[in-house]
């Protein structure tokens, strides 16, 4: 599923995080609802397939970044993240599971 | 020799070959890497160099290529070995969807594979040759194993790369425009020698050679033979240097340059696939991705590194054989003769 964002931001509480491991993502401006979906979604499979417990409380380290437009604020990487997305990925999860990489593995 | 065309005596009794532990080389640093890997290469075309990338991606590391030129390759036609290795690159890429980030940008002509360089442990080999099968195993080429100094630092450059000076970005098949990131500055290196846009490498050469050596011995794809490099090669020659030039034989557009060194005095050989671009000296030597020519000195951006002490001597030894052992060399006139000494 490709779409253009455009320039916003997405806040991932420090506490956020329900049990089951999906991430309350918060995304303004809300332009779009299937946006905040799309985040949420990607974010919460991220923690789901890859990240323990400690990973997710590592998360609350939230980390600035500026990148293409797409402002983004997540937690620091840990050594349980993969090595490249998951097969079945949209190419929208594709781009911030490699942002997300870049920010971290180049410290951007 | 016999006569090889274009002014080339052909050597009857040479025995060329590539770097044979070049791709093993390669694959180690890969293979080594805990986080990230890093590589910039203008094809990637070496199914060993793409299953090494593919087993980094598989055990959680994060693979980064750089391309010179993805959206050239993609419009340009090219000769039929061209075109055929452009097929490969396509298809390796293919086998690398998915698992590895590709960017490219159309100036960027470095070639290095870097493991993990933003850790305390950076691990990286500097190379003149693109990652494809002729290159690893055929080409006359130089690799350079990267201390950890100089691996950080080769690190900092691809980085600028990969989010400063990238245009496109590969997904799904799909190259798409991508724009800089605006966070990384321009890079400042000291080993690691940046080149093109960027004086460094050019103005290191012009000191190395201004400082007189006895002997220098000079290789590169391509040769311009108004260059300043060629210029002070030629100086040095006609001064009662020992000058060793090595080119790839029989390419129109070097015979100028080639056709002036020689007549300096210098000794010109040349080899059907001869790739590797370096100066060395009796105390130093640079190894570089950039061709002596203004697309790599003046433009463009290339990577080199300056050795010296054994690593230079090992650089020297290496470009030693190659003018010892030559596929052709350069005759008098074109079309005359010219014994091999």
């Amino acid at each position: 599923m490709k779409r253009a964002l455009g320039p916003r931001r997405i806040r991932i509480g420090k506490t956020e995080f329900e049990p089951a491991g999906r991430a309350v993502v918060d995304i303004f401006p809300a332009r779009e609802e299937d946006a905040l979906m799309w985040a949420r979604d990607t974010l919460a499979r991220t923690a789901d397939e890859y990240l323990t417990r400690e990973a997710y409380g590592a998360l609350a380290a939230k980390v600035r970044a500026r990148f293409e437009g797409f402002e983004i604020d997540l937690g620091r990487r840990t050594d349980h993240l993969p090595g490249g997305p998951p097969s079945g990925w949209g190419d929208g999860e594709r781009r911030l599971f490699w942002l997300v990489m870049a920010m971290e593995d180049w410290d951007l | 020799m016999t006569d090889g065309g274009h002014g080339w005596m052909q050597n009857p009794q040479y025995k060329g070959r590539g770097e044979p532990a070049a791709a093993a080389r390669v694959t180690a640093i890969i293979d080594g890497a805990r986080q990230v890997v890093a590589a910039s290469t203008f094809l990637l075309a070496d199914d060993g160099v793409a299953s090494a990338l593919l087993r980094a991606a598989g055990r959680g590391v994060r693979c980064y290529l750089m391309l010179a030129a993805e959206a050239r390759l993609r419009r340009d036609e090219g000769t039929e070995f061209e075109r055929k290795a452009r097929e490969r690159h396509v298809r390796t890429l293919g086998r690398l969807q998915g698992a590895v980030l590709v960017r490219s940008a159309d100036e960027f002509h470095a070639k290095a594979v870097v493991a993990d360089p933003m850790s305390d442990a950076p691990r990286g080999i500097l190379m003149t040759a693109n990652l494809t099968e002729e290159a690893l195993g055929r080409n006359q080429e130089l690799f350079v194993d990267l201390t950890k100094e100089e691996a950080r630092e080769a690190g900092l450059v691809l980085r600028e790369a990969l989010w400063e000076r990238a245009t496109h970005e590969l997904a799904d098949g799909d190259l798409r425009s991508c724009r800089p990131l605006g966070k990384v500055g321009p890079v400042e290196t000291d080993r690691v020698l940046q080149g093109g846009s960027n004086p460094q490498l050019r103005e290191r050469l012009l000191r190395i050679l201004d400082a007189g050596p006895k002997r220098v011995a000079a290789a590169s794809f391509g040769w311009d033979g108004s260059h300043p490099v060629v210029d002070r090669l030629c100086r040095l020659a006609e001064g009662g240097a020992d000058v060793s030039i090595m080119a790839r034989a029989r390419r129109p557009a070097a015979m100028g340059a080639l056709e002036r060194l020689r007549s300096a005095g210098a000794r010109v050989v040349g080899f059907s696939w001869l790739h590797a671009k370096a100066v060395a000296t009796e105390s130093e030597a640079v190894v570089m991705s950039a061709n002596i020519e203004p697309q790599g000195l003046e433009r463009g951006f290339e990577m080199g590194i300056e050795l010296g002490g054994g690593r230079a001597a090992g650089i020297m030894g290496t470009l030693d054989g190659w003018a010892s052992n030559p596929e052709f060399m350069l005759s008098k006139r074109q079309g005359g003769a010219r014994p091999a000494k």
